[in-house]
């Protein structure tokens, strides 16, 4: 039984690993919508 | 200065000040006046001609203004294909993912309750040949983990406002539904590496040929007994699934990051310039942000159909089918199953040396 269910928890594992470096990564990268849309740097 | 001298200083000075305090019309100016209310157009093309309700209603259809910050969409006060957009997704496409996915939920039991369980009928050998190894049973998990966990958070975003804040409280279901959306956002990357791991690992074996049709016209032998046409290492429903997959999960894939890095892809106005070549009439000079409405939609679309052609596949390879999930199990299949559904495979694989020729006859044979 343990064989049988080993290469699924390995392949979620693994999905969850890059789960979660995906998103410390586009939480580092993306400035988030907040700062792209801002109007603080609006020129009158 | 003389007496009609200082009667014309005085006049004259009159008559400026008359023009100036608009008692007397200044004469080349309410010639232009009266040339502007005659010809229903203002000077300078100022909009004091235009009426609130014409103003408003082209404000509402979606006029583009200019605007002096960066995000030059905000130039477009009132962005009417929003409405469309909700309307649908409301409307039409969850009404249709609706009844599909229940659809194929009816199906397959009719299917289970009248065909039953498919059982290995020379029955059970003890012998085993290897189905698929480690890394392909990886690959296999790594996509349909991260699959599952994309429908649910995606289901949940488009039904879930309709059932679970009755169920678990407005309060949870905000919480689970923020939650759904950075898991959404983050394992969309491990499903889109399986894809392409899974289509790497599995073309060669996928091509579609012409003894697909047999297997196609007896229907796969799924809904008689003792009946299995020929098949390869994968037969043609497997083939189907696999390029569904593919190229389904491909433009899941391109449509959600267009949906990740909103507005800065552009997809849809080339894809329909060359739909447009085979008799379409859809719309080329697209917005940014109708690109992302029209990605929007058909992520969702595309979507729900994945999550039933998924359905379908997860009942035929563990209830549907006695000894199929051992695949993707241990990757070791019994060597009876293996004739029965994929005899030509395992004839290559005794001529290979990669299993042992037992002598008996093959089923398709």
């Amino acid at each position: 039984m343990h064989s049988r269910w080993k290469s699924m928890w390995m392949g979620t594992l693994a999905a969850v690993a890059i789960a979660i470096l995906a998103g410390v990564i586009m939480d580092r990268v993306n400035p988030g919508v907040g700062a792209r849309y801002s109007s603080s740097s609006t020129r009158l | 200065m003389s007496g009609a001298g200082l009667r014309g200083f005085w006049l004259a000075l009159f008559v400026v000040f008359a023009v100036q305090t608009g008692i007397v019309p200044a004469p080349g100016l309410d010639a232009a006046s009266a040339w502007a209310q005659t010809s229903g157009t203002v000077p300078g093309n100022s909009a004091g001609n235009v009426s609130d309700a014409e103003f408003w209603r082209a404000i509402r259809k979606g006029v583009t203004g200019s605007v002096s910050i960066p995000d030059k969409k905000a130039g477009v006060l009132v962005q009417s294909d929003g409405d469309e957009l909700r309307a649908f997704r409301n409307g039409p496409m969850s009404q249709f993912g609706g009844w599909i996915l229940l659809a194929v939920l009816v199906v397959l039991a009719l299917f289970l309750a009248l065909r039953g369980r498919i059982r290995v009928e020379a029955g059970m050998s003890g012998e085993t040949v290897e189905r698929f190894n480690p890394f392909e049973r990886f690959v296999h998990w790594l996509t349909a983990s991260s699959f599952v966990i994309l429908a649910l958070s995606g289901l949940n975003t488009l039904y879930g406002k309709y059932l679970l804040p009755e169920l678990i409280g407005k309060s949870t279901f905000a919480t689970l539904t923020l939650w759904g959306k950075v898991a959404h956002t983050s394992i969309a990357w491990a499903f889109m590496l399986g894809i392409a791991l899974m289509f790497v690992s599995w073309v060669k074996d996928n091509i579609p040929r012409a003894i697909d049709l047999q297997w196609l016209l007896a229907a796969g032998g799924l809904f008689t007994k003792g009946v299995h046409p020929p098949s390869g290492r994968f037969n043609a429903g497997q083939k189907f699934i696999f390029w569904a997959v593919v190229l389904g999960g491909g433009s899941l894939s391109l449509s959600g990051l267009s949906l990740l890095f909103p507005f800065e892809m552009q997809m849809f106005a080339g894809t329909f310039k060359v739909l447009n070549l085979f008799g379409f009439e859809l719309p080329t000079q697209l917005t940014p942000l109708q690109e992302t409405q029209y990605a929007l939609m058909w992520h969702g679309f595309l979507a729900l159909v994945m999550i039933a052609v998924i359905v379908a596949h997860i009942y035929i390879g563990s209830l549907g089918m006695e000894g199929a999930f051992d695949a993707v199990g241990t990757g070791q299949v019994d060597v009876n199953w293996a004739r029965e559904h994929h005899n030509l495979w395992v004839a290559e694989l005794e001529q290979s040396g990669q299993a042992a020729d037992t002598g008996r006859p093959h089923p398709a044979e």
